[in-house]
């Protein structure tokens, strides 16, 4: 009877731990759903694009390729073949990886390392903050941390070396019209969609090199990551017929060339100066400021912004402003008009909203607050955007070149948007609502820098006004989605209405100075 | 009369509120005896295990507090139904972000009691629980992770009625489901494109005893949960549905029950986190005020939880 009971008591407790053992704690990531990239365009003029930096014009160290009825080149067909008769199963998942597209593949890397690296430094003992250094990137705080600004300009560098190298890669294909392997030998199989563009340099690899370049510069520590994705990359346009070694070494060269000249940009682009020191932060908060009275800017003293952070944190980036932009001279250019004074009604009132939604925000609008967060430990708000558009570049099937072009309108308009809007916060050193109102909490966390303008409505209204016209069927749900961006900052208390409205002005402006280029670049003639 | 419409006045007063005194001790309810009441517990902390490096928050002290609303109802003598409803609020005095509150999850249980031999028991508990709003999952200030969950325990129990003295161990395996977050991506040790989470499974242990009577109980209680797997915060990183934590409290329960007030029963516990990993060096208070109360007269009469005889 006893023994009964125990049998029937432990069956009965296994039988519910084995079915919800059972359970799958598999997720679904985006990006995973994507098909193999078989471009509607294969855009084989590209050549005649106009580039960021590079020039169509140089050779950048490629020499001519060796003939195809060459017994070097036959070697390298055959080199082919070997490895398609043993193909192992990574070799076949990396190929359905990369078949997705390479840029948009080194696109998600990037979001990646920016999700992993937008991690603020903890406080020292003293209650000091130490810097990441790029000399020494390992030690912590761990070289770099990739907050907003810092992500802007990552992916704007990361997207201008891949289209820059593309558009010459794509002329020198057709300057030397180099067949593909496939085309070359009916031996070997095409284990990827092909576009008969000629293959010398080729277009995968040069993305590899060129990205990874850039990248080992702007993630340091991450070089053996980096060259493993590059060397997996590039085995992938190998082993599917896509390249030949000198296709691949002919890339590797291009590669590297357009990436030193774009690197050459990044490193004297001002960023090294973005942090200031302490004298630097004190005279940015102890001054007068402009401030919008009676329809007049006056200089006045007026609440400045400060830390919230415990202990407080030196300012995020205040001489970001200051860094080398894409579509104006400088941010002074693109400022917008002053905030109104602190006291003012229209401050006031909008400060009231702002506590409303503090207590009384629905749980919709909180999921909307978290759902555009994209704070510490995500890919950023830029990041965010890149997520949008690839959705969209995959949609379209757009050949890896128009790929880069978007991603680099994109992202140059998105580091603009950074570099001005980081211009006009540090100018105007405007409040938080949270500080002007200590009841007011928020729903997500309070960003370390000051609240006019909004950097989220910047960044978003530039990104959907660049990709809407890229994509003018989506032109008006992109809109919608950087409105909503933008208001989540409202919901969320972390900004007043002025600081989103005008920001989603701003980012228009600088959506648009993209958009000017993108019409005159040669690739929509 | 008087007696069972206030025990019921006072069950469906709990019914709308949510941890689980009773889902991890030995006391079974007899047939058609209900035990129901509330706890209010508030745990306090204000350094915490970041992985397994202790730190101050830089919230300064956070505190969660947590109202259960418990009933244990008797449907045989060694076979309970167990009901929990938790209302849960968050916060912390040295941060801008708003803390939360609202009702968490409710749990369900049946507990069984497998007599050994002379004063011992097993004790199998099963049981589930379910998030009852659509609460905010991964936030630091967030009221719970969103699961639902699906539970075993097994305790082995030592309990002599003529003395009091009472010895308990006890094992269970929470199964957790994934859920959904706000946010579209997250990082844990690798980038996750997706707003799916995979929350590992949890164990926990106790180990209880002291003395244990109708009227006073007062037992020494250790505990160690801990998760099946999971990711450890990084420097400065937030606290997230998918970390691995681990802690272990050691405590004290007491219980007493006043005869002058229809033997309503007063319970306090301490806990202290003497270790821990992703999880606050944290102090929890809690008290409760319990009755017993019979569904039939004759179960009234017969109600003695705690010393029954089987």
């Amino acid at each position: 009877m006893l023994r009964n009971k125990i049998i029937i008591s432990a069956l009965a407790f296994g039988f519910i731990v084995s079915f919800f053992s059972s359970c799958n704690k598999d997720i679904t990531q985006s990006g995973t759903q994507y098909t193999v990239l078989n471009p509607t365009k294969t855009d084989a003029l590209a050549g005649n694009w106009k580039t960021v930096i590079a020039d169509t014009a140089q050779m950048y160290g490629v020499t001519a390729p060796t003939l195809v009825s060459s017994l070097d080149y036959r070697a390298e067909l055959d080199a082919i073949k070997t490895a398609q008769s043993n193909i192992t199963t990574d070799e076949q998942t990396a190929i359905n990886y990369w078949g997705v597209g390479n840029t948009l593949r080194w696109n998600e890397i990037m979001r990646a390392l920016v999700s992993k690296y937008n991690l603020a430094p903890a406080p020292n003992a003293d209650n000091s903050y130490s810097f990441p250094d790029q000399t020494n990137p390992f030690a912590y705080p761990q070289f770099p941390f990739c907050n907003p600004p810092y992500a802007a300009r990552s992916y704007a560098y990361s997207s201008v070396v891949i289209y820059d190298a593309l558009v010459v890669c794509a002329k020198m294909q057709q300057q030397f019209k180099r067949p593909a392997p496939y085309a070359n030998d009916a031996g070997i199989k095409k284990l990827l969609p092909t576009t008969n563009l000629p293959s010398y340099p080729s277009t995968e690899a040069v993305i590899a090199t060129a990205s990874v370049e850039l990248m080992k510069f702007l993630f340091p520590t991450e070089i053996d990551f980096l060259n493993a994705k590059a060397a997996e990359a590039k085995d992938v346009a190998f082993v599917s017929g896509l390249a030949t070694k000198s296709d691949i070494a002919a890339a590797e060269t291009l590669g590297k060339a357009v990436a030193a000249l774009v690197l050459a940009r990044a490193k004297t682009d001002g960023m090294k100066n973005a942090i200031g020191n302490a004298s630097l932060w004190d005279s940015l908060a102890n001054r007068s400021v402009v401030r919008t009275v009676n329809n007049a800017e006056t200089t006045v003293k007026e609440p400045m912004w400060l830390s919230l952070d415990f202990p407080q944190r030196p300012p995020m980036l205040p001489f970001f402003g200051n860094v080398k932009a894409w579509s104006f001279a400088k941010a002074a250019d693109v400022r917008i008009a002053a905030p109104p004074l602190a006291s003012s009604d229209i401050i006031q009132t909008q400060l009231a909203e702002s506590l409303n939604f503090s207590q009384n925000a629905t749980r919709e609008q909180i999921a909307i607050v978290h759902f555009w967060a994209d704070g510490l430990g995500t890919y950023s708000p830029p990041g965010h955007w890149n997520a949008i558009a690839a959705d969209l570049i995959q949609a379209a099937q757009l050949s890896e070149v128009r790929t880069a072009r978007t991603y680099a309108l994109l992202n140059m308009a998105m580091m603009d948007a950074a570099i001005s809007c980081w211009d006009i916060k540090y100018y105007f050193y405007y409040p938080r609502p949270s500080a002007l109102d200590p009841r007011i909490k928020t729903l997500t966390g309070l960003p370390n820098f000051p609240g006019y303008t909004s950097g989220h409505s910047t960044f978003s209204n530039a990104a959907a006004t660049v990709l809407g016209y890229v994509f003018p069927n989506s032109a008006v749900d992109l809109k919608a989605q950087a409105e909503q961006a933008s208001t989540s900052r409202i919901y969320g208390a972390i900004h007043l209405r002025i600081d989103c409205e005008v920001g989603l002005q701003s980012g228009a402006k600088i959506g648009n100075l993209l958009v000017t280029r993108a019409k005159s670049d040669g690739a929509d003639q | 009369m008087f007696k069972n419409l206030r025990a019921l006045l006072f069950f469906m007063f709990c019914l709308q509120f949510a941890n689980a005194q009773s889902f991890t001790d030995g006391l079974m309810m007899p047939k058609n005896m209900v035990c129901a009441g509330f706890n209010f517990g508030q745990e306090k902390f204000s350094s915490y295990w970041e992985g397994t490096l202790l730190r101050l928050s830089p919230m300064g002290n956070q505190t969660v507090s947590t109202t259960n609303l418990f009933a244990n109802v008797g449907i045989k003598n060694n076979f309970n139904f167990l009901v929990n409803v938790a209302y849960m609020a968050n916060s912390a005095d040295h941060t801008p972000n708003s803390g939360m509150s609202g009702f968490q999850d409710i749990t369900l249980g049946l507990k069984y009691q497998l007599p050994l031999a002379k004063n011992f028991n097993a004790i199998f508990v099963a049981g589930g629980s379910l998030p009852l709003t659509n609460y905010v999952a991964a936030y630091p200030f967030a009221i719970g992770n969103q699961c639902k969950t699906a539970f075993g325990k097994l305790m082995l129990q030592y309990y002599e009625a003529e003395s009091g003295l009472d010895f308990s161990v006890q094992s269970g395996y929470t199964l957790r489901s994934n859920i959904k977050i706000d946010a579209p991506d997250y990082y844990t040790d690798v980038f996750v494109n997706s707003n799916q989470v995979s929350v590992p499974d949890a164990m926990q242990y106790q180990v209880r005893g002291g003395y244990c009577t109708y009227r006073f109980i007062f037992e020494v209680v250790g505990t160690l949960n801990q998760t099946l797997g999971g990711f450890d915060m990084r420097r400065q990183d937030l606290s997230f549905p998918s970390n691995k934590q681990e802690s272990t409290r050691l405590g004290v329960f007491s219980a007493y029950r006043v005869k002058q007030i229809g033997n309503i029963q007063f319970t306090g516990s301490v806990m202290y986190a003497v270790n821990g990993r992703n999880t606050g060096q944290s102090i929890t208070y809690s008290f409760g005020l319990f009755e017993n109360f019979g569904l039939t007269k004759a179960a009234s009469q017969a109600c003695k939880a705690g010393d029954h005889k089987m």
